[in-house]
């Protein structure tokens, strides 16, 4: 091992989340639960100093580091950023539904920057234990998440679940990976890719391995049919944990297995698109379809989500540049989106109340046209429709397999947008034309309004002027993915 | 929180003066000549999308209706809605809508028209919604959303496929395609795509149902875009690309024919059978609607003209009386034409413009109705001889005189039988009065001098059929022989008329064969998947992590097995390790099958140990005697101190049966990793890593036990994590265990000869252990198994005296131990440090001494490391475990 190559810079907004985490970690062990705000500002500074970290390393090349099984990208730059801002968003929204649930603790923030560490190094891990490592940390931070409440029995019963299955999950991703290993002599991305597109490597052992490690994968994604944790964890754990899960770990996800299959198993294109096609044409439909019998909000967000990962699958299905950064751009506007969604539901709520059904969004508008807005703006653009985000974020997908031919992959998406359509229309349709059958007013911090409002408006006037952003997800990616 | 006021705040003057807006673009778009006019720039250049836009002459006379009317609608609408708190989010919306309208037929860019198209979808939802304590009104809006968004979808995936055909394709270029690429399967696929979201937005069959119920919308909001308008968006489009397609596609023209006479006359028909003068004027304009797309299917000049003039006749007349609906239902609260009668002396000038409206709407002569009826016959009879299309316009033309008939003539003109009507209602102000006489007056002027349309009206026509161009007469005021059409059509209408009561009755008993029309078959849809979501929820979302567990297993095999390669079997002679390896497996079965079948949950623990003996079985028959050595002590290990902890512990519940489900999947599951180790066993090994190994551990690490030599040699640093897990594991457990604790802590029948046995075999142990971890470094041993070796050796002074007694045996206390251990193995890195060398590489010496040389190394302190830590941390846990420190 030689210390004197190693260059730490590329790590040093990772190194420094973690030593900061650490730092927090022993601070809050002095900070009484009155003062926990100086621990919940400290987070967010931690956030910020972060992502300026983050910029300032930037490069518009990857640079590999720490003996190859780290590497600092464009695209992870950008993921990251995302990431932080999403985290930051998401601690900024839950601060008044932790503090009424007693779980405003310092373990809430310490466990949540040590998933966006998890999350920062699946991003930018280049050798299949990297990867790994990361997955594990944001997995093992998220089951303590859940179960933060340690008196709800529906929040240890989704935790558990969420172990249990995870368990099984990262065990068939690792049973994948060794045999991937076993096939190609490596767990460098790069040179596996290579040992493979030299034709030597063992094709039964490499197609096994690339079985269960897009089962695996398709688990983190929550992709049916290994999404069945999906519902009942979003149904079953406090609110702002639902967010947290439903937030940046979906871009880690996505990274994580661009990284896995383009970086590391592009060479077997061709194996893979088939399996994503028919998990991506099940999630779509069983997603979406499930979706319009929930009452229950937050289930409906699950299904919803698994349905989006169907699409956001469609763009990886396509396997060219064009395709991924379609996904990327995906990815982010349906984080956007899910922000907003979750956001909403966590302003509704109030000490002894979760905001979870649709009853409880009923007449909103009366209540507040303003939130009943935001809320419409957020259906609207997961509904994928125009002007919105989300509907450039469905098109651009869309149009990467129209692309390449599959054409009723396509026809079939769209069909499946419109049952979707469906149900986020009832949402609008109960907030807009139903009576208040909860009339409690809505109080909400300042600081809270003015993030959710900006983060919901985005979702308009970037639907008006997406170019900036599908440019830096396209640009991301060329300059990130060398290899293909 | 908003409150809702109480007092409605004072009208806007913006809301009373919004009309000028459009009414100045309509003398903008009448005034300008040139035309085609374009304009574009780039938007999402990533994804080829681009803010371009086209007016030609079709967009032009577009243009103009959606203005022209649209400033009539929003000067009605103050009027209609006065006193209402929400006026002006309706006038907003409005305004919202015409912006989207006139984005629609302006947009060049094919996904900039999909997007216009979608947000007129969606601003005609919260329209019609407008009401929305209506539950009708709900219901009304959604399925206005879900059949035109829907059908906008569906259009979507077309112009994308056409896109993909044809890439760079432009509305404006459409007609410039050359045969080949129109040829496409692709192509054609797409135009059909594009035809249905088409049909969808212009209610054509079987998606025509939706306009009817949308008729719950305010009245301006029906005149605009039910009769005007958002409605002829899908006639538009397809005018737009017939001339493309015409003559090429062999099925456009039939299709376009066939969908619109069946159209005009369904939607005739069922017309009759209502009573409610807006769900009868919406029928009729279904009905209209059909005859549009017919006229844009026939295959002459003469059709495309028709199409215009009939476009710009019906808006002329079916807007006013829509407005004519809305003054009345305003005066009276009722559109019910059983209640309405003789309503003229209550509203004059309603009844004037209705007059006007339904003479133009009968085709009467001097009526700009009357040239559209005269053109289209024109073009029907240029057409090959189609008699059913034909029959049907007679059948389409009578019922309209009926109807214009019903709503000019029986609602005001009817004897007032009962108190009138119009005594409880609002008054009908001049505002009210004035959008509907002076568009009936248009429709009528119009038709007197049909010369002051014909630029508009030829350059729209000219852009549907290119040769058009100036061919055409102008257009003809009367012509003898038509009359008498035109008399054939008005009697069969007056009669129809007549009978209107009596269809309705005849219609009113087929009312059961609803039950098989597209609108039941869209609640049917709607029910299938709402009932078919909610029974995936229930079957497959039942809450159980066993279920979850079983389906994603399931899914896996499902995946992997139809890879699997057909096993090669080959006949070799069987030797004794192989049937070591038959013995081996065949305990391995044994164990798992009773740990799965045993009820009580010690057996259960001890068939599961069978399966540990035997995987060391295979590993001794595999010549890794260390391994196998490993491996039973863990096994052993693990089950005595599991089986104790469990013994003192509350009884656990006993495990559920495994059912069939279950067991199929292990099964399964079994199966395909069996079938698995198969394959891969096919292929001969990669063998660089064991040859480097089994090279290098002895000249570089001076040991012959390679597994030993890797672990404290080659890959030391990752031990040392190890080790260091394992301490950090244990001093995390250690709370948890002390929670898991029961309240029995006495060791229970202790047995003397036991006793003396275990007190005996304690130093003996400890003495092995010690051998083991000297001689690990050329033969099998090494400092782990040394560690479970002292390990085990304290867990039978646990078992037997006690913790306590296990405990003060112990050289340190277990953490300190274990700490300890961590703290020699990295000290045994040091020296290379400081010699320069990375850390962990291992130094080595020899010492003379008496004749005999001992060679001494730092891989020595790196085991004893290994020992203590491993040894101290799972020592402390064992005692934990069986109710140390109570």
């Amino acid at each position: 091992m030689n210390w004197a190559d190693l260059n730490l810079m590329p790590a040093a907004p990772e190194l420094f989340l973690f030593s900061a985490v650490s730092v927090l970690l022993l601070l809050d062990l002095f900070v009484s639960d009155a003062k926990r705000g100086i621990t919940y500002v400290l987070s967010l500074a931690i956030l910020a100093v972060a992502a300026v970290l983050q910029l300032a390393v930037a490069e518009p090349y990857a640079i590999h580091t720490f003996s190859n099984t780290f590497v600092s990208d464009p695209l992870s730059t950008l993921v990251k950023l995302a990431m932080y801002a999403t985290t930051f968003a998401v601690l900024v929204y839950s601060r008044q539904y932790c503090a009424d649930r007693g779980i405003f603790k310092g373990e809430y923030f310490t466990l949540s920057l040590f998933a966006l560490a998890g999350m920062n190094i699946m991003v930018s891990a280049s050798h299949f234990l990297s990867l790994y490592m990361g997955l594990e940390l944001l997995s093992l931070c998220l089951y303590a998440l859940i179960a933060l409440q340690r008196d709800s029995v529906p929040a240890t019963e989704s935790a558990m679940k969420y172990f249990v299955l995870g368990a099984l999950a990262s065990g068939l991703l690792l049973y994948g990976m060794s045999m991937v290993y076993g096939a190609t002599g490596s767990l460098e991305l790069a040179a596996v890719a290579k040992s493979i597109g030299a034709g030597s490597a063992n094709q039964v052992l490499l197609v096994f391995g690339l079985v269960f490690i897009v089962a695996g994968l398709a688990f983190k994604l929550g992709a049916v049919p290994f999404h069945m944790w999906v519902p009942d964890v979003y149904q079953g754990s406090p609110t702002a944990v639902a967010l947290m899960i439903g937030a940046a770990p979906k871009l880690a996800a996505f990274v994580f297995v661009l990284r896995f299959l383009v970086q590391g198993l592009g060479p077997l294109v061709a194996d893979w698109q088939g399996m994503l096609a028919i998990v991506a044409v099940l999630s779509m439909a069983i997603g979406n379809i499930t979706a319009i019998a929930q009452t229950n909000i937050k289930r409906m967000l699950a299904y919803s989500t698994i349905s989006h990962m169907g699409f956001l699958l469609l763009g990886l299905i396509a396997g060219n540049a064009d395709g991924y950064s379609a996904a990327l751009f995906y990815t982010v506007v349906y984080v956007l989106m899910s922000l907003v969604g979750f956001g909403i539901l966590l302003a509704l709520s109030r000490a002894g109340f979760d905001c979870e059904t649709l009853d409880d969004l009923k007449g909103l508008n009366q209540r507040n046209s303003w939130y009943a807005l935001l809320m419409l703006l957020a259906m609207f653009s997961m509904a994928g429709i125009p002007p919105l985000l989300g509907f450039f974020a469905k098109f651009a997908v869309i149009m990467s397999v129209v692309n390449i031919g599959l054409v009723w992959l396509a026809v079939f998406a769209v069909v499946m947008s419109l049952i979707g359509a469906f149900y986020y229309l009832r949402v609008v349709k109960c907030i807009y034309f139903d009576d208040a059958v909860d009339t409690a007013p809505i109080v909400v911090r300042g600081d809270m309004k003015l993030l959710l409002s900006v983060n919901a408006v985005a979702l308009l006037v970037l639907g008006a002027v997406p170019e900036r952003l599908v440019a830096l997800c396209v640009e991301a990616m060329k300059q990130s993915l060398t290899v293909l | 929180m908003h409150a809702t006021p109480a007092v409605h705040p004072p009208l806007a003057a913006w809301v009373r003066f919004a009309w000028l807006l459009p009414a100045l673009l309509f003398a903008l778009a009448l005034g300008n000549g040139r035309w085609p006019l374009g304009v574009e720039f780039a938007w999402v250049a990533a994804l080829d999308v681009a803010v371009a836009f086209h007016i030609d002459g079709l967009s032009r006379l577009f243009v103009l209706l959606i203005t022209g009317i649209g400033a009539l609608v929003l000067f009605y609408a103050p009027a209609y809605l006065a006193g209402d708190p929400r006026l002006a989010s309706l006038v907003r919306l409005l305004l919202a809508f015409m912006a989207a309208m006139l984005g629609a037929v302006c947009a060049d860019d094919l996904v900039l028209l999909f997007l216009f198209w979608e947000a007129t979808s969606v601003l005609s939802f919260l329209l019609v919604g407008f009401d929305h304590e209506k539950p009708a009104s709900r219901e009304a809006a959604r399925q206005a959303l879900l059949v035109t968004g829907g059908g906008g979808l569906v259009l979507l995936a077309g112009l994308l496929l056409l896109l993909e055909a044809a890439p760079g394709l432009r509305l404006s270029t459409l007609s410039s395609l050359d045969a080949a690429t129109v040829g496409q399967p692709l192509f054609a696929a797409g135009v059909a795509l594009v035809l249905v979201g088409a049909m969808s937005k212009s209610a054509q069959f079987p998606f025509h149902f939706w306009l009817p119920g949308a008729m719950s919308a305010p009245t301006p909001v029906s005149a605009y875009l039910h009769s005007a308008t958002m409605v002829k968006l899908g006639v538009y489009l397809l005018a737009r690309f017939d001339p493309a397609l015409s003559g090429v596609l062999s099925w456009w023209a039939d299709a376009l024919v066939a969908i619109g006479t069946l159209t005009a006359v369904w939607a005739a028909v069922l017309s009759l059978r209502e009573r409610d003068l807006k769900r009868i004027l919406a029928w009729s304009t279904v009905s209209a609607l059909g005859t549009l797309t017919l006229l844009i299917g026939l295959p002459n000049e003469w059709g495309a003209l028709a199409f215009a003039i009939f476009l710009l006749a019906h808006a002329l007349y079916k807007a006013p009386l829509f407005f004519v609906a809305g003054n009345v239902d305003h005066a009276t609260g009722t559109r019910s034409i059983d209640r309405l009668r003789g309503m003229r002396r209550a509203l004059p000038l309603t009844a004037t413009a209705a007059v006007l409206a339904g003479l133009s709407m009968a085709g009467l002569p001097a009526s700009l109705g009357y040239v559209a009826k005269d053109v289209m016959s024109i073009a029907k009879s240029l057409s090959e001889p189609m008699w059913l299309v034909g029959a049907a316009s007679v059948v389409v033309s009578a019922v309209g005189v009926a109807v214009a008939a019903v709503a000019a003539l029986r609602v005001f003109f009817g004897p007032a039988d009962g108190p009138p009507l119009a005594a409880d209602g609002q008054g009908v102000s001049l505002r009210l009065d004035l959008p509907p006489l002076l568009l009936a007056l248009c429709g009528l002027l119009l038709g007197l001098f049909p010369a002051w349309a014909e630029p508009v009206l030829l350059e729209a026509a000219g852009v549907v059929a290119p040769r058009l161009a100036g061919a055409l007469p102008v257009l003809g005021l009367v012509d003898g022989p038509r009359l008498g059409g035109v008399a054939i059509v008005v009697a069969l209408g007056a009669a129809t008329y007549g009978c209107w009561d009596r269809f309705h009755l005849l219609l009113e008993r087929l009312r059961p064969l609803d039950a098989f029309g597209p609108a039941a078959g869209y609640r049917l849809a709607l029910r299938l998947v709402k009932s078919g979501g909610a029974l995936v929820g229930r079957r497959m979302q039942n809450g159980r992590t066993g279920f979850y567990l079983c389906v994603s297993v399931l899914a896996v095999v499902a995946l992997a097995a139809p890879l699997l390669p057909p096993p090669r079997w080959s006949a070799t002679a069987l030797d004794g390790a192989d049937l070591g390896f038959a013995a081996a497996a065949a305990l391995a079965v044994v164990g798992a099958v009773s740990a799965v079948a045993a009820r009580d949950t010690l057996a259960r623990l001890l068939a599961a140990g069978l399966v540990g003996v035997a995987c060391a079985m295979v590993f001794l028959f595999r010549g890794a005697p260390d391994l196998a050595f490993t491996q039973l002590v863990v096994e052993t290990v693990f089950v005595v101190v599991a089986a104790v902890a469990l013994r003192r512990h509350r009884p656990l519940s006993p495990p559920p049966r495994v059912g069939a489900l279950r067991a199929a999947v292990a099964v399964a599951f079994g199966a395909l990793l069996g079938g698995l180790t198969l394959a891969v066993q096919q292929a001969p090994p990669d063998t660089q890593l064991s040859q480097f190994f089994l090279g290098a551990s002895l000249p570089q690490a001076h040991g012959r036990n390679v597994v030993n030599v890797i672990i404290v040699d080659f890959r030391a640093l990752d031990t040392l994590g190890e080790i260091a897990v394992v301490l950090l594991a244990a001093v995390a457990a250690r709370p948890l265990v002390a929670a898991l604790r029961g309240a029995d802590a006495a060791t229970a029948g202790r047995s003397v000869i036991l006793a003396h046995a275990v007190a005996f075999l304690y130093p003996l142990m400890l003495f092995t252990a010690a051998l083991v971890l000297l001689r690990g470094h050329n033969a099998p041993g090494g400092g782990f198994i040394a560690a479970l070796l002292a390990v085990s050796a304290s867990a039978a002074i646990a078992l037997v005296f006690g913790p306590a007694a296990a405990r003060s045996r112990l050289p340190l206390a277990p953490p300190a131990l274990a700490a300890a251990g961590l703290v020699l193995a990295l000290l045994s890195g040091l020296p290379a440090l400081l010699l320069g060398q990375a850390f962990l590489t291992h130094q080595w010496g020899e010492i003379t001494l008496g004749g005999f040389s001992f060679a001494f190394s730092t891989v020595l302190l790196f085991d004893l490391g290994v020992l203590c830590c491993v040894w101290g941390a799972l020592a402390g846990f064992c005692l934990r475990l069986l109710g140390e420190g109570r």
